[in-house]
């Protein structure tokens, strides 16, 4: 037999009907055997009859049906998201609340104003300029600073090299650098020099050595006594007060001041440069000066950092030579004559439609010997009525001896203008 | 009858009207309840169900388990009920909540005002009785006491399941027996034995 526990929990169901017909035989037994839970039963039938009946003159007393059909209103088919009217109901937004909801959002923004803030007052960093190389060698005291001094510091290998950059090496100190090209530099004791970019250094004074990978480009030293330009090649620049030393290992070496003379060396020549003077023929070289380069070697960590992460970044296709060599043939009509100038033309049309930098001419004999240079400067080409312009060659005139060679290097590789050289008499 | 409800929602959203008339008749008890759970007090249960149910078929298309009609239109009834208290606030702030307004019928006045206030506070005890118990009892016994809904229909209202409505029923059922014993003839014997023993 069922326990009053159990019949007791049975009651409400019992009332309402909503029982199985076991459990409805059961109370039914129970209630018939114990009073108490008889009068329980009992007890809980009044107390239902009396809220059924307090309820009942509350009874919807008609369908609503009809009033709502008649009322019925469209159907809403936008899909509103239901959830989030609920919870708007649920959660009234109150004008604190609504300012909080703001926080984030100010966080943010006082969060960006700091960040604005600092960037202004921080001293720029060097890696924020454009990054040309690694520095793959640094021993004794070798320095590396910005353009304001301010980040100075010993240069350690695997830095970066950005552009604008200074090195310095005192007494004892030697460094090497990878330059995207790639080229490498090495620098001796006692020099100080600038990385204008991957292919632009100025050696302000002492001793260094470059080795230029040849991609097409022109890769420029400056010295206070003359500039160097070359093709690929390796080569070393000593800058003492007074003069330019310039070695070359191999390939071929331009050395150019302002004066209008300058040289082509070969591999294995030295030549002086002063200021103010014309450069200095080259001479065969055999001395020992240059043994300081074996001593210097890039570190494999370094190396890796500049081939792994740095090269990549280089554009896949080295640009076209962005200097151009033309032959003048000087014995037109089988009749020779002297050539006192060499005529540069070039097509007005394409010369307004894209921005021409200025342009360095050099002039050469038949057998590559150096004559003549010359400036083209940019405002040139802005003319629009000017097409031509001459270069005199006051050297020496030549009369009838074959063919002249001119070379033209732009400024800017970006320029590619098309030129007609041709050569007129005096 | 849930799946039923289904096919009648789908009938609706392809705009056959009489399908909401059959969800209406299925659901207007225990729409009215809940309303009157709400809004009961101030005599507007009525005009909140209608509100309610024609507020559900203007967003019918929101709903997104066409298996959960019931337990949606709880939901439904809920919000339009509180956005009538919302709505109603000042007025009904100003006002006494009188927990016996209603129509006046013509049974009411042949009853006369005696018999009418007796069973206005009869009914004002069991109100309070409810209104006492624990929130989540309070629905189901409106429900089950105002609109004499079975276990299944409370529970595809509310979205419990049989078992539990029938539990919560139980102890809704014991609580208001414990709370009501003393009325209606009722103090006598065991009751009042059990109150001077404890």
């Amino acid at each position: 037999m069922a326990s009053c526990t159990q019949i007791e929990k049975l009651l409400q169901a019992y009332i309402d009907g909503e029982t199985g017909s076991a459990e409805r035989v059961m109370v039914d037994q129970h209630v018939r055997d114990c009073r108490a839970c008889h009068a329980l039963l009992g007890k809980h039938q009044r107390v239902a009859a009396l809220a059924f009946e307090a309820m009942a003159p509350y009874k919807l007393g008609r369908s609503l049906r009809g009033p709502v059909m008649e009322n019925l209103p469209e159907m809403d088919r936008r899909t509103v998201d239901l959830a989030g009217v609920n919870w708007r109901a649920k959660h009234p937004v109150f004008w604190s609340s609504q300012l909080a909801r703001l926080m984030p959002v100010a966080v943010m923004i006082i969060l960006a104003l700091a960040v604005v803030v600092l960037q202004e007052k921080w001293p720029h960093p060097t890696s924020t300029a454009a990054v040309v190389g690694v520095v793959s060698h640094a021993s004794g005291s070798a320095l590396q600073y910005d353009e304001d001094a301010q980040a100075r510091g010993p240069a350690r290998v695997g830095a970066f090299v950005s552009a604008g950059c200074y090195f310095e090496t005192p007494a004892g100190a030697t460094l090497m650098a990878s330059l995207m090209g790639p080229s490498y530099m090495k620098m001796n004791e006692g020099t100080r020099l600038r990385v204008e970019s991957e292919r632009r250094v100025k050696v302000e004074e002492g001793e260094a050595w470059f080795n230029v990978g040849c991609d097409g480009r022109l890769f420029r030293v400056a010295t206070p006594n003359g500039n160097i330009t070359v093709f690929g090649t390796s080569f070393a620049v000593k800058v003492l007060p007074e003069q330019t030393i310039v070695t070359v290992q191999s390939g071929q070496v331009k050395v150019e001041n302002e004066t209008s003379v300058f040289r082509v060396l070969k591999a294995g020549q030295q030549a002086r440069s002063r200021a103010g003077e014309p450069v200095s023929v080259p001479v065969a070289y055999a001395g020992n000066d240059l043994a300081w380069i074996d001593g210097i070697h890039a570190e494999a960590r370094a190396e890796h950092l500049f081939y792994d992460s740095l090269m990549p970044r280089r554009a896949k296709t080295a640009e076209l030579s962005a200097k151009e060599l033309y032959w003048v043939d000087t014995s037109q009509g089988g009749r020779s004559w002297v050539v006192g100038a060499v005529r540069l033309t070039w097509d007005a049309e394409s010369a307004e439609q894209q921005l021409i930098s200025g342009y360095t001419v050099y002039v050469y004999d038949e057998k590559g010997n150096p004559l003549q240079k010359d400036y083209i400067p940019a405002s040139v080409f802005a003319q629009k009525d000017t097409t031509s312009y001459e270069i005199r060659i006051k050297e020496k005139p030549l009369g009838g001896v074959g063919n002249l060679m001119v070379e033209l290097a732009p400024d800017s590789p970006a320029s590619k203008l098309s030129f007609r050289v041709t050569a007129s008499g005096s | 009858m849930r799946a039923d409800d289904e096919h009648l929602v789908g009938r609706c959203l392809q705009g056959d009207t009489d399908a909401y008339g059959l969800l209406v008749e299925r659901y207007q008890g225990a729409v009215y309840a809940t309303a009157h759970y709400y809004v009961g007090r101030y005599g507007s249960a009525e005009d909140v169900a209608q509100e309610a149910l024609m507020e559900a078929y203007r967003s019918l298309p929101k709903l997104r388990d066409a298996t959960r009609f019931g337990p949606w239109l709880k939901e439904v009834t809920c919000r339009t009920a509180a956005n009538w208290l919302r709505r109603h606030g000042r007025r009904i702030n100003s006002e006494t909540p009188l927990p016996f307004r209603k129509r006046a019928t013509i049974e009411d006045f042949r009853e006369g005002p005696a018999t009418r206030t007796e069973r206005a506070e009869t009914y004002e005890r069991v109100q309070l009785a409810i209104d006492s118990l624990p929130e989540r009892y309070r629905l189901p016994v409106m429900l089950r006491f105002l609109q004499e809904l079975s276990y299944e229909e409370i529970s595809a209202f509310t979205g419990d399941p049989v078992d539990e409505v029938r539990g919560l029923l139980q102890r809704a059922g014991r609580q208001l027996r414990e709370l009501l014993a003393d009325m209606n003839g009722e103090s006598e014997g065991e009751t009042t034995w059990h109150r001077v023993r404890k």
